[in-house]
């Protein structure tokens, strides 16, 4: 934290990024570092906003200005707290697989009555989990029984055609 | 049994939180804790600020948010979020389909369906 924290504090928030750090674990790397580096900056700017606040503990020294106290558990327990448990936001970053679908949007110029793709979707692909390990199986597997069934009728065609 | 509100506002809140993120952003270009600020206020739509990283992080992956570090006025360089043609187009779309929708649940609600 840039914030200057007393050690109580600091303590709390090292505990509540650890806690979180841990819980995100079966996330990917990638989604768990991006998930606590944006938890992290949250609470640097919170923290900071905090530290904008003048206190009782603040003391004023003669052309020094305004001296500020370390931010304590007091202070730093309501952002803590505004933030919610650790995990909440592991939850929230788990149950992203097929969770949330996204919306379905036509791309432009590729809408209906314009003969193109019947589907057109753009949204978060579902990631293959152990969970659902269909998921990009099955369109696979569709398209190899259907390259499979045209290629023998093609064969047969082929055959009658030349006896 | 009659789930508790938390658990009730929870389900109402999937499918319509993302929006809601996006809508802040079509607004102007924000930072984490701001839109967690605007959108956290009352309780209602996100229990905790820190459910809205995970959304972040979503959204961004599927395009319809990017995001750009700024030197911040105060304290550390933050991340600011926007929106982009895609999660325009996403927005524009929740809306047209959000007004039919709550009628036809208010209208539900008030006189048992539609009219």
């Amino acid at each position: 934290m840039t914030v200057p924290l007393t050690p109580a504090a600091d303590q709390a928030v090292r505990d509540y990024l650890d806690d979180l750090g841990r819980m995100l674990e079966p996330a990917g790397l990638v989604e768990r570092a991006e998930v606590l580096g944006q938890v992290r900056e949250h609470l640097d700017a919170a923290l900071t906003e905090a530290a904008a606040v003048p206190s009782a503990g603040d003391v004023s020294a003669p052309g020094v200005g305004l001296a500020r106290n370390a931010l304590d558990l007091d202070a730093v327990g309501p952002v803590l707290a505004r933030l919610g448990p650790p995990a909440e936001i592991a939850a929230s970053t788990l149950s992203a697989p097929g969770a949330w679908e996204g919306p379905a949007i036509a791309s432009p110029g590729r809408g209906p009555g314009r003969g193109t793709d019947p589907v057109v979707v753009a949204g978060p692909v579902p990631e293959p989990s152990a969970a659902d390990g269909r998921t990009l199986a099955q369109p696979w597997l569709a398209w190899v029984v259907v390259a499979t069934v045209l290629a023998l009728l093609t064969l047969r065609r082929r055959g009658r055609a030349s006896s | 049994m009659v789930p508790g509100d938390d658990a009730l506002l929870a389900n109402l809140r999937r499918g319509a939180l993302e929006y809601c993120v996006l809508a802040v952003l079509s607004t102007g270009e924000c930072y984490g804790l701001d839109v967690a600020r605007r959108l956290g206020a009352d309780g209602i739509l996100m229990s905790g600020e820190g459910t809205l990283y995970p959304l972040l992080s979503r959204l961004r992956r599927s395009g319809y948010v990017e995001s750009t570090w700024r030197e911040s006025p105060a304290g550390p360089p933050r991340r600011y979020y926007r929106l982009t043609p895609d999660g325009e187009r996403a927005l524009a779309q929740f809306a047209r389909l959000w007004q039919p929708f709550r009628s036809a649940v208010d209208a539900a609600l008030e006189t048992g369906g539609p009219a």
